[in-house]
């Protein structure tokens, strides 16, 4: 399913389209989601949010989507926001707490546990939300530049600049100092 | 070189090293500016690798997706918004109020209750919650997604019993069967002790239900296997010779499957399934729509494999099997109650206000 406008079956909450969409833009609202936040379990929460308010603004608006993947990744970037400003908490309880709930997933352990993924996230931090936002999307959504500046509402050459100043910051960031 | 054309540069190289030329032989081509970016171009490399390793839960993902479409469906049957007289709406506000009460009340009792394993006290209140959940999800593929997660709470709940060291404790999950006579078998990755008349060979890779107690040693002692059924009540979307979609959820047809009827799209019948794959299931007998008590006789009737020992334990082996028919409102997702809130999380807009995402 490539969605790029919001059909009727959008805006009649079918269940089925509802489904597919869901299916085919979850893991990439997630991974652009753990790629810029550090805690698993409040990016599960982000990323069912993000879908939350899809559907509000479905039943709501009724109006049309031009570009559901970027109008997901924009909802996406607000929430990451939002958390960075400490306007979105979660309870914390002790980390023992959850270990049951561990799927096990081993390929984010070893993510985890990877020193350069720490120091990456620890650089990204230091960048700005425009720049982070950015690298996010070239990332881990392997967006065309075309389709970047469309999210970012920026010309192609603005992307490309920004893109290029965001990886220079990142790479000053992570020389040892 | 102005900043403008190395962004150029730069993004022409890293789009061939993405296409798999090797760094070196991109950096080849443009000798003069190799130094410049070289270490963007590895910069670049070791972000996306990173990236790359960002796989979703699964659990996680159908948690999500069961939450949404039950929103969704909550949102297709709200009514119509209605003129209220003064005495309505004031009755209106004071149901409100006292339905808030009464869900706080609810969702501090979940809150705590959702951390407890089974023969903790709030054990029974979180899966009384649960089984609220199910009962209250009508739209069958919402209600299939929330019994996928229910169940991986189960084995999570087994395995965590295990590692707290926590044995004789009667437990029931479900999951995939797997393993062999060599290697021991398991089911949602949880070890089984096997009674003696089980041919574990028959039910490898059937999703199955178990009943059982833990060990000392982290297994579970098994005192009945079936294969799990699935219930599924909804609408007759689509009818092709070997599938059917009902209520959003495809299910396959065998020339075994017992047709009670002749249906056809638009139909509301009832079936019941095994599941052969993750997202896939095979339908034993399809029947019209039934009325709820005679749904809970047909629940109660799994059918089950031998296993030589009667299932005897009535408290947590009898209440896994929730598919109470439901007809009434959805629940807006499955998580515990009460475990995780949003404060203040709404933006002014909540639409992504710096792209042009949406008309």
């Amino acid at each position: 399913m490539s969605t790029q406008t919001t059909p009727n079956s959008l805006t009649a909450l079918d269940p089925r389209k509802l489904g597919d969409l869901h299916d085919e833009y979850y893991p990439q609202v997630y991974r652009y989601l753990r790629y810029r936040l550090e805690d698993e379990r409040l990016c599960e929460d982000l990323a069912a949010e993000v879908f939350l308010r899809l559907l509000e603004h479905l039943h709501r608006n009724k109006g049309e989507i031009t570009n559901v993947r970027g109008w997901l990744l924009g909802t996406a970037r607000h929430l990451v926001q939002d958390t960075l400003r400490g306007k979105y908490r979660r309870p914390t309880t002790p980390l023992e707490e959850h270990e049951h709930l561990s799927n096990g997933a081993t390929t984010e352990l070893d993510l985890e546990n990877s020193q350069d993924h720490q120091r990456v996230r620890a650089a990204m931090q230091k960048l700005t939300a425009d720049q982070q936002h950015v690298l996010a999307l070239r990332f881990t959504q392997e967006l065309s530049l075309e389709e970047a500046a469309r999210i970012m509402q920026r010309s192609v050459n603005a992307i490309k600049v920004l893109q290029h100043r965001a990886v220079d910051a990142l790479r000053r960031h992570l020389e040892p100092a | 070189m102005k900043p403008t054309n190395l962004s150029h540069l730069f993004e022409e190289c890293d789009l061939q090293v993405r296409q798999g030329i090797p760094l070196e032989t991109v950096l080849m081509q443009h000798p003069e500016h190799a130094e410049a970016l070289r270490p963007l171009l590895e910069t670049s490399q070791l972000g996306r690798t990173l990236a790359g390793g960002i796989v979703p839960n699964r659990a996680a993902q159908n948690r999500s997706r069961a939450q949404f479409l039950a929103a969704a469906e909550e949102m297709r049957h709200q009514p119509a918004r209605r003129t209220l007289s003064t005495g309505l709406l004031r009755f209106a506000v004071n149901l409100v109020m006292a339905l808030l009460v009464a869900l706080t009340a609810f969702s501090v009792t979940g809150l705590v209750s959702a951390q407890s394993l089974p023969g903790d006290t709030l054990y029974p209140v979180k899966r009384a919650v649960e089984n609220a959940q199910v009962a209250l999800t009508s739209n069958p593929a919402s209600r299939l997604g929330l019994e996928e997660t229910l169940d991986d709470r189960r084995s999570f709940e087994v395995q965590a019993l295990a590692e707290r060291g926590r044995s004789n404790q009667d437990v029931a999950f479900a999951g995939f069967f797997s393993g062999s006579a060599a290697d021991g078998w398991m089911a949602a990755g949880v070890p089984l002790a096997l009674p003696a008349e089980i041919k574990p060979e028959l039910l490898a890779g059937s999703y199955v239900q178990v009943n059982g107690r833990t060990r000392a040693d982290g297994s579970v002692a098994v005192t009945s296997i079936s294969l799990r059924l699935f219930t599924i009540t909804g609408i007759v979307e689509q009818v092709e010779p070997d599938r059917w979609t009902v209520g959003g959820v495809k299910v396959g047809i065998a020339p075994q499957t017992m047709i009670n009827g002749a249906f056809t799209e638009g139909d509301s019948i009832s079936l019941t399934a095994i599941r052969t794959g993750t997202d896939e299931f095979l339908a034993l007998a399809i029947g019209p729509r039934l009325p709820k008590p005679a749904m809970d006789a047909t629940l109660s009737a799994r059918g089950s494999l031998p296993t030589g020992e009667p299932d005897d334990d009535g408290s947590t082996g009898s209440d896994d099997d929730d598919n109470v028919d439901g007809d009434s409102t959805d629940v807006p997702g499955e998580d515990d109650p009460g475990e995780d809130e949003f404060e203040d999380s709404e933006p002014d807009d909540d639409q992504p206000d710096d792209n042009n995402s949406e008309d």
